[in-house]
């Protein structure tokens, strides 16, 4: 045990240390406890300026989505749709297991409700795409489809021998010309 | 009573002025350098997906929509030539940390890097993106003693290697990791699926699981046992981490956990590895000098 007093380094140490150590030990709660207590806005303006967040979910919703496809469908006035991948750039095809994150960002973007800002800029990015690709004309309308597969119930997958189930959910259609002119390109030097 | 009071400020105090083996400091920087370098080889062939402007993210709509300011570094960079340029650097600042060539400086620039990535594309980020980043903070306000470092022989001559230092940051990355776990068990205490003990079959029936199948559901009875058990060991890893003697349980028990869901799952590695690190905090010096012994290193300098 210490018996010297402590110098000004370390009292700064022990301030700032305790500091954090009291955020660690709010952040222990829930997110949903916290907002019960009034001091979560310090909490709060304290995570938000070091940047270390302390939400720790882990599994805790239950990862009830089976498989997930994405494509984009094109169509173009009297020809056939035809499918491109969802990635950009390069319109390449989405498969879970090897973007992870991309993953994640399907569902943070398509699945959440209010993330709909995020969707409109993916769909005007993925029309440029489309267009600079020289396959198709403006008037082509596309169409973002995401085909999750959700679990059933343990009792249904018993009953039915099958473990999931599709729920499409479709973006569009919308004509590539509009999706561009929401978005114009930067105009060029004279 | 002023006696107690005092006895009880000293012991505070100790939590974070105590003096610790630098050892346990250099084992958290390696770890955490070498796991930085991992993760940011994974992320490096999807760079101009995620940070470019030919990517799947809006900058500006994330600028928009960014609580606070918007600090990245990726705000400069556009391009994939500028994306690569500044990951190469990150990834020279990880190199740097690792070998303990001006820590400090390399610590801030990977420090830089977490926040700068995490705020470009908030979408993206994984379980394992939140670990490194508060404890790349922690790595950064830490002591960073030059031992296991390759200082050059002038900067050796200059000062002595400092063999204990505060030990205040291993405090705050215990806490931090004791964290993770009880924060985890108390926000599943709601959860109707964790507390009917079905996660785990919904979690093996899922994307994330290695090997979805049919066979899931001749284990239910078993399932149930281990959701239960996985919920028992976190809550439980804290507290064996923290008694001395039962320290090496506490590792076990973590170990198993996770390599258990990397084994499991799917792309669960880096989280694996993220979650070892902090582990390396609750060490102890007799432990470095069995680890010493053991890869017959020179002492600590």
């Amino acid at each position: 045990m210490r018996s010297s007093p402590l110098s000004s380094r370390e009292k700064v140490i022990v301030v700032l240390a305790s500091v954090h150590l009291t955020f660690l030990l709010f952040g222990m709660l829930p997110a949903s406890w916290r907002d019960w207590i009034h001091v979560s806005p310090v909490f709060k303006s304290y995570e938000r300026l070091t940047r270390c967040h302390q939400l720790w979910n882990m599994f805790e919703t239950i990862p009830n989505m089976n498989r997930l496809e994405a494509r984009l469908v094109v169509k173009e006035e009297g020809r056939k749709a035809k499918e491109e991948g969802v990635i950009l750039p390069g319109l390449r095809r989405f498969t879970q297991h090897d973007y992870v994150r991309l993953n994640n960002w399907m569902v943070n973007v398509i699945f959440h409700p209010t993330r709909g800002v995020f969707r409109e800029a993916y769909m005007r990015s993925a029309a440029t795409a489309l267009l600079r690709t020289g396959r198709y004309t403006s008037k082509a309308e596309l169409t973002l489809e995401v085909i999750p597969a959700y679990t059933r119930s343990l009792k249904g997958v018993n009953t039915l021998k099958e473990i999931a189930v599709e729920r499409p959910s479709v973006l569009g259609p919308f004509p590539l010309g509009t999706l561009v002119s929401n978005h114009p390109p930067a105009p060029s030097a004279p | 009573m002023k006696s107690s009071t005092q006895n009880l400020l000293s012991r505070f105090t100790g939590l974070f002025l105590d003096p610790a083996d630098a050892r346990l400091y250099a084992s958290v920087r390696i770890a955490f350098a070498f796991v930085s370098l991992l993760n940011l080889l994974q992320i490096w062939p999807d760079r101009e997906i995620y940070f470019t402007d030919v990517g799947m993210i809006d900058q500006e709509v994330v600028r928009k929509y960014t609580i606070g300011a918007y600090l990245s570094v990726f705000d400069l960079c556009h391009s994939i030539s500028a994306v690569s340029t500044y990951m190469l650097f990150s990834g020279a600042g990880m190199l740097l940390l690792l070998l303990g060539v001006w820590p400090r400086l390399a610590a801030g620039v990977v420090y830089v890097w977490y926040v700068s990535y995490s705020m470009r594309a908030p979408l993206v980020l994984v379980g394992w993106d939140e670990v490194l980043r508060c404890t790349a903070f922690l790595v950064l306000i830490s002591p960073l003693p030059v031992c296991w470092s390759l200082r050059s022989r002038k900067a050796r001559r200059r000062s002595a290697p400092e063999l204990q230092v505060p030990r205040y940051g291993l405090t705050l990355m215990q806490v931090q990791l004791a964290g993770i776990y009880l924060h985890a068990v108390l926000a599943r205490l709601d959860n109707e699926y964790w507390m009917g003990g079905d996660f785990m079959s919904f979690f093996l029936l899922s994307h994330n699981a290695r090997w979805p199948g049919l066979w899931v559901l001749n284990y239910g009875l078993l399932l149930k046992g281990v959701t239960y058990l996985v919920l028992l060991v976190e809550l439980a890893i804290p507290f064996l981490l923290i008694v001395r003697r039962w320290r090496w349980y506490g590792f076990a028990a973590g170990f198993l956990l996770h390599a258990g869901i990397s084994l499991m799952a799917y792309n669960l590695v880096l989280f694996f590895l993220s979650m070892m690190m902090l582990y390396l905090s609750f060490l102890q010096p007799e432990d470095m000098d069995r680890l010493e012994r053991g890869l017959k290193l020179p002492r600590a300098r």
